[in-house]
């Protein structure tokens, strides 16, 4: 036999413990720095998304809290207007941009390819260079902040303001330059999900065979493919206007500032989708075990999803109601916002009929589970009602909005993602959380949370516009922002418990066996936390919930103890679209530190543009391709021909 | 009971290169995707800020055409050699890969060459307005673009006449093929939008 | 009758707290339809929000029947009974009510969106960091129309158009008891109408980020019967007082020194400053600093003396006048009535 065939039958057989030796010392990374920089193993990388998204959400809570000491009174004195206006701002984008998708991506790099039955992810290099741009991107947008440059024209940045004209330091340079260079972390991740859930699935793993989770990362990824670019370009021009003198918004020679918001809400709208449905699909995929019984109306559910998503990119005018728009286009926009509604509906009504029909077991998980249900109808009715054109003409920028935006965030990301922690920590580490400290945790986030931003629905509807660093004593917001005030620190003591049950439960919580919550899906047929190599052979499933079938259907169909072996180096099937049936070998690449590389040469780059270094920028640039190269050269691991030729 | 039977029993699969819709071939296609999407919103500036200007637009008159209408007749050329390049690797004919690859690389160098006299003789600059920026920043992303296919294709040549891809191991030349149908096809939007459609639909009075 | 419930158990503490700046109560035909319209959805969103909270913490509750038990003391798993009546009857429920929530917005939307007939009055609101430039124009008549700044004077019952740009950034102009917003964007011109139907002073404020003092960028709609604004009209187009005597006088000198580069004051040929806010009439206004302190002798002082304390990052510079200085340039300042 060829020792490098580009042609193989893969071998059906049970594991044994041979197999399982072999497979180990095969797919774990090589020990110190080395493995530690250049792994590419998807659990490792999901893990430290998962971190660096968790420290980010930490500090975006400090600059709120700061805001909230600030506001809790009128006329304080607090933080100067210029140093509110930099904590706003950095709230707002390390949000958005560096807490909400990351954590979420930290979740989908971790359990895809447990749940789809494979052993990684399609690019598992490219993987690897998300994490590191993505952090390096991090504190590329940081850096100001420290000496007091963060970005302070708020996280949407709107023109002309953050022009250089009127902001001509250093702060809104950063942050247009590190959003293109966070930019290319988020599109390669996309990337890396569109091909892995296309293409990597475990055999008989039909398109209605798909775990929900992954349809809700990849739907998010797909808009996210074709949104992402609009931000960046927006602050592209933007940043050429300010370093080169183009004139992309400048009414005077044919710009337009309504251009910036345009292309920045194209972006923006269907961003927010991105990083709500991979959470509400965390929901769709745990709640389901805790109430003993499958997700009711899977598939409308899934169908729910795409259209949300699809008709998300028709729905940007409604964030620039106020402008003066024709009142036509207005009225189309408010329609197309009615319309999305919709699909969340069916999303909620999925949820309550299977707690309804179900059985709950009140664990912590279930607990933020059932309440991001009630919360997210709470954000989407005040969203809802911002959809109404001329409500949103009082609605707009006040209090109320900012009320929405949190119910929505907090209510469908944050508490999902703790929810999602409670559920997947055994899987991850290998032991139990504390329930006790989780009730605690649950309650004083749920009660916190609730405290300190239900009153902005009523400080909105009392007049108080956003993005002020104080207000003045007789408006009647006084008592409602001091209340905010006090859920705001509630909320944080809720959130420093989940961290401390976190630490505690990693260190000396009980061991976890392989299926704490008898779930059904492929992730829980792996030890806890799963080998290297996810799993020895490769499973055949047959249902939606392989680890179900027994009961549900009276039989096993799927194949979990036997499967196709692939151990010749990293190899994985490939399998068709549709059906899942396997077409190709897939080789996977040994730790390399080519990813890192080339994030370190990105940051170069940007940093030389950032300080108009552009001797620095250009090396930078040049020296990405021999790293290219080493990345891309092609090797018989790789199932590429041996050289013949000397 | 085996969930493997007749159906459902593997058979021989291609490795890695040898197959023929690889991972790489995906992933190239989700970046063309995101990479069009730039191109869609760079369009859409041009156009929304046409549709919101009362000055003239183009405001210096039409742009001419006697560089960028043989630079788009070479993209042109090249998407024709590359897909006989491709076409012969898949009979194995060695020989044509290698001048298909070279010959799509030569007119993809030409095409920035002329795009570059192009750029020489416009009368407007980057910051001279709304338009001349779009223009250069429109112009600019294709040219780095055709310039990154260039740079990929030489480095396909290079592998391929050092052994490592060969006919039975040969996505790499599909996935570079679809990347560079990319840059010719992007370019005939750009092409149309900016040098074509003045033409035909005036804005406003030349100078 | 829980709708009802709920719009009460909202409405007490938005009306037990209402501002000058709430809009769930309103006084102009621009605004009423969209406070109806906003007491109307939020009374629906709260009847819906009310009603799946209820939905999940009945669900989670309410003992269903016995079950079997697994060995672990949890639930067995099983299909469940059926589901899907949730959402055969919940969605098409909910398409209803959004077709009727749309249906009114877009009636609403009609009647508010434009002036009804053609409003006689036009105000041109230019928005600046951080103030608001007023412009009463009479139908182009230069000598029936004058300049303002931060308080806008409207008769009752009569719609006023306002015609909206901005000389910088992006602000936005509302006052909430009167119309919604509308942004003021430079290089455009957007439209917008209010409508008082009784005297009183509504407050308004920016609402779009601006920079460093957003927070302190508020204008004044004072709505007054016919006769009293034709007056009040009549008032501003006259000129200042031509000569002052005594410390005044000398108040006039130093303000034409230091204050005349940036302010204008109609009928004092030194003072044709277009940057800051025309003066003319300072005294006749009832705040300075767009909204900011009231108009007393105390803060015209403290303002004068030293802006940036009062509203950092101002443009106006303090001023480095000694006592008697600053006596005599509010003496002066006093007849601009």
């Amino acid at each position: 036999m060829a020792a490098n065939p580009t042609f193989k039958t893969p071998v059906i057989a049970r594991p044994t413990e041979e197999l399982h030796e072999k497979m180990e010392s095969m797919w774990s990374d090589p020990p110190g720095l080395y493995g530690w920089l250049g792994t590419t193993d998807h659990k490792k990388v999901g893990k430290r998304y998962l971190v660096t998204a968790f420290v980010f959400l930490v500090v975006g809570g400090i600059e709120a809290l700061g805001m909230r000491l600030q506001l809790a009174q009128p006329n304080e004195h607090l933080l100067s207007p210029g140093l509110y206006n930099q904590f706003f701002s950095m709230h707002g984008f390390t949000m958005i941009f560096l807490y909400s998708l990351p954590i979420l991506s930290g979740f989908s790099n971790y359990l895809w390819p447990l749940m789809l039955g494979t052993r990684d992810m399609a690019f598992p290099r490219l993987n690897a260079f998300t994490y590191w741009v993505f952090l390096l991107a991090g504190i590329f947008l940081y850096i100001g902040f420290w000496g007091g440059k963060g970005t302070d024209v708020g996280w949407f940045n709107y023109v002309p303001l953050a022009e250089r004209q009127y902001n001509p330091d250093w702060n809104v340079d950063i942050y247009s330059l590190g959003m293109i260079f966070l930019g290319i972390s988020t599109t390669a991740g996309a990337v890396n999900f569109i091909a892995t859930m296309f293409r990597t699935r475990a055999p008989g793993m039909s398109i209605s065979r798909v775990p929900i989770m992954i349809w809700g990362t990849l739907v998010a990824n797909i808009g996210i493919l074709f949104a992402v670019p609009a931000v960046s370009l927006d602050f592209l021009m933007l940043w050429l206007d300010r370093r080169f003198g183009t004139q992309f918004f400048n009414t005077s020679t044919g710009g337009r500032p309504l251009l910036w918001q345009h292309l920045f809400w194209i972006f923006g709208h269907p961003w927010v989708y991105a990083i709500v449905l991979p959470a509400m699909s965390i929901v769709s995929q745990g709640l389901p075990v805790y109430c003993r019984r499958p997700l009711v109306a899977h598939a409308a559910v899934v169908l729910a999803t795409i259209l949300t998503m699809v008709l998300g990119f028709g729905v940007w005018v409604h964030h620039m109601f106020s402008t003066g728009l024709p009142v036509i286009a207005m009225g189309f926009f408010a329609a197309a916002s009615f319309v999305i509604v919709i699909p969340s509906a069916v999303s909620v009504f999925a949820w309550v009929a299977t707690i309804w029909t179900g059985r709950p077991v009140f664990t912590t998980a279930f607990k933020f589970f059932a309440a991001e249900i009630v919360l997210f109808v709470i954000g989407g009715v005040s969203g809802f009602m911002t959809a109404a054109v001329p409500l949103d003409w009082q609605l707009t920028d006040t209090y109320f909005v900012v009320a929405h935006i949190h119910y929505v965030l907090i209510g469908i990301n944050v508490f999902p993602v703790v929810g999602g922690i409670y559920h997947w920590f055994p899987k991850m580490t290998g032991r139990m959380m504390s329930e006790r400290l989780g009730w605690w945790n649950f309650w004083l986030m749920f009660i916190g949370f609730n405290l300190g931003f239900f009153p902005m629905h009523i400080s909105g509807l009392e007049g108080m516009p956003r993005r002020i660093y104080t207000y003045p004593a007789n408006m009647g917001w006084g008592d409602l922002n001091l209340l905010t005030t006090i859920g705001a620190f509630v909320f944080a003591v809720g959130v420093l418990l989940f961290v401390i049950n976190v630490v505690r439960s990693r260190v000396k919580g009980p061991k976890a066996p392989p299926n704490p919550w008898d779930a059904g899906t492929l992730e829980w047929a792996t030890e806890s936390p799963p080998p290297s190599y996810n799993f020895a052979v490769i499973p055949r499933v047959a249902t939606l919930h392989p680890l179900w079938e027994e009961r549900l259907d009276g039989s096993r169909q799927s194949a979990l103890d036997e499967g196709a072996v692939l151990d010749d180096e990293h190899e994985i099937p490939a399998t068709t679209v549709l059906d899942a049936e396997p077409d190709a070998i897939m080789k996977m690449p040994h730790a390399t530190l080519a990813p890192i590389s080339m994030a370190l040469l990105i940051a170069g780059t940007f940093v030389g543009l950032l300080m108009s270094m552009w001797w620095v920028a250009a090396g930078c640039l040049l020296a990405m391709i021999p790293a290219l190269l080493w990345w891309f050269w092609p090797s018989p691991e790789m199932g590429w021909a041996e050289r013949v030729r000397p | 009971m085996t969930a493997y039977d007749e159906r459902t029993l593997p058979r021989p699969l291609p490795i890695g290169p040898a197959g023929y819709r690889t991972p790489g071939w995906w992933g190239v296609l989700a970046l063309i995707g995101t990479e069009a999407a730039v191109f869609a919103y760079l369009i859409f500036s041009y156009f929304y800020l046409q549709s919101q200007t009362s000055q003239p637009w183009p405001p210096s008159g039409l742009p001419p055409l006697r560089w960028s209408a043989p630079s788009t007749a070479i993209l042109l050329v090249s998407a024709a050699t590359m897909w006989w390049a491709e076409r012969g690797m898949r009979l194995g004919a060695l020989l044509r890969v290698y001048s298909g690859l070279l010959l799509t690389l030569l007119l993809g160098i030409a095409y920035i060459v002329l795009q570059c006299f192009d750029w020489r003789g416009e009368p407007f600059l980057a910051n001279s307005g709304a338009y001349g920026s779009l223009f250069y920043a429109i112009t600019a992303f294709h040219v780095l673009h055709t310039a990154a296919g260039v740079l990929i294709l030489a480095a396909v040549t290079g592998w391929c006449a050092l052994g490592y891809i060969t006919p039975r191991r040969n996505s790499a030349v599909t996935v570079v093929a679809l990347y560079w149908y990319f840059v010719v096809a992007a370019w005939i939007a750009v092409f149309i939008t900016l040098y074509l459609l003045p033409w035909i639909t005036p804005h406003g009075a030349p100078p | 009758m829980r709708r009802a419930f709920a719009i009460a158990l909202l409405a007490t503490p938005v009306l037990a707290h209402a501002g000058p700046m709430t809009y769930m109560v309103s006084h102009g035909a621009a605004a009423n339809p969209i406070t109806k319209l906003g007491w109307g959805l939020l009374g629906l969103s709260i009847f819906v929000a009310a009603f799946v909270a209820f939905a999940v913490l009945v669900g989670i509750w309410w003992k269903r029947g016995d079950g079997a038990w697994d060995n672990r003391g949890w639930p067995v798993l099983s299909h469940g009974r059926n589901g899907l009546p949730w959402l055969t009857i919940g969605v098409p429920v909910s398409i209803v009510l959004l077709l009727l929530s749309a249906i009114w917005t877009f009636y609403v939307l009609g009647t508010a969106a434009a002036a009804p007939g053609h409003p006689k009055i036009t105000v041109e609101v230019t928005g600046h960091q951080w103030w608001w430039e007023v412009r009463y124009d009479y139908f182009g008549h230069p000598k029936r129309s004058f300049d303002t700044a931060n308080e806008i004077h409207i008769p009752v019952g009569v719609p006023v158009e306002v015609h909206l740009t901005s000389a910088d950034v992006i602000h936005s102009f509302w006052v909430p008891q009167l119309a919604g917003k509308t942004d003021t964007i430079p290089g455009q011109m957007n439209h917008a109408w209010l409508e008082a139907d009784a005297p009183g002073v509504y407050r308004g404020q920016c609402t779009e980020f601006c920079g460093l003092q957003h927070a302190h960028m508020a204008l004044y709609v004072i709505a007054q019967p016919q006769k009293a604004f034709d007056a009040w009209w009549a008032h501003q187009l006259q000129p200042a007082v031509a000569s002052v005597p005594g410390l005044a006088g000398e108040g006039e000198t130093t303000f034409n020194a230091r204050c005349a580069i940036c302010h204008s004051v109609r009928g004092k040929p030194g003072s044709m400053g277009v940057l800051g806010p025309d003066l003319t009439h300072l005294m006749s206004r009832r705040t300075i600093a767009a909204g900011t302190l009231r108009n007393t002798s105390g803060n015209l002082a403290a303002w004068v003396s030293d802006a940036p304390a009062q509203k950092p990052g101002v443009d106006m510079p303090p001023e480095n006048l000694t006592g008697p200085q600053l006596q005599a340039l509010l003496a002066y300042l006093k007849t601009l009535k």
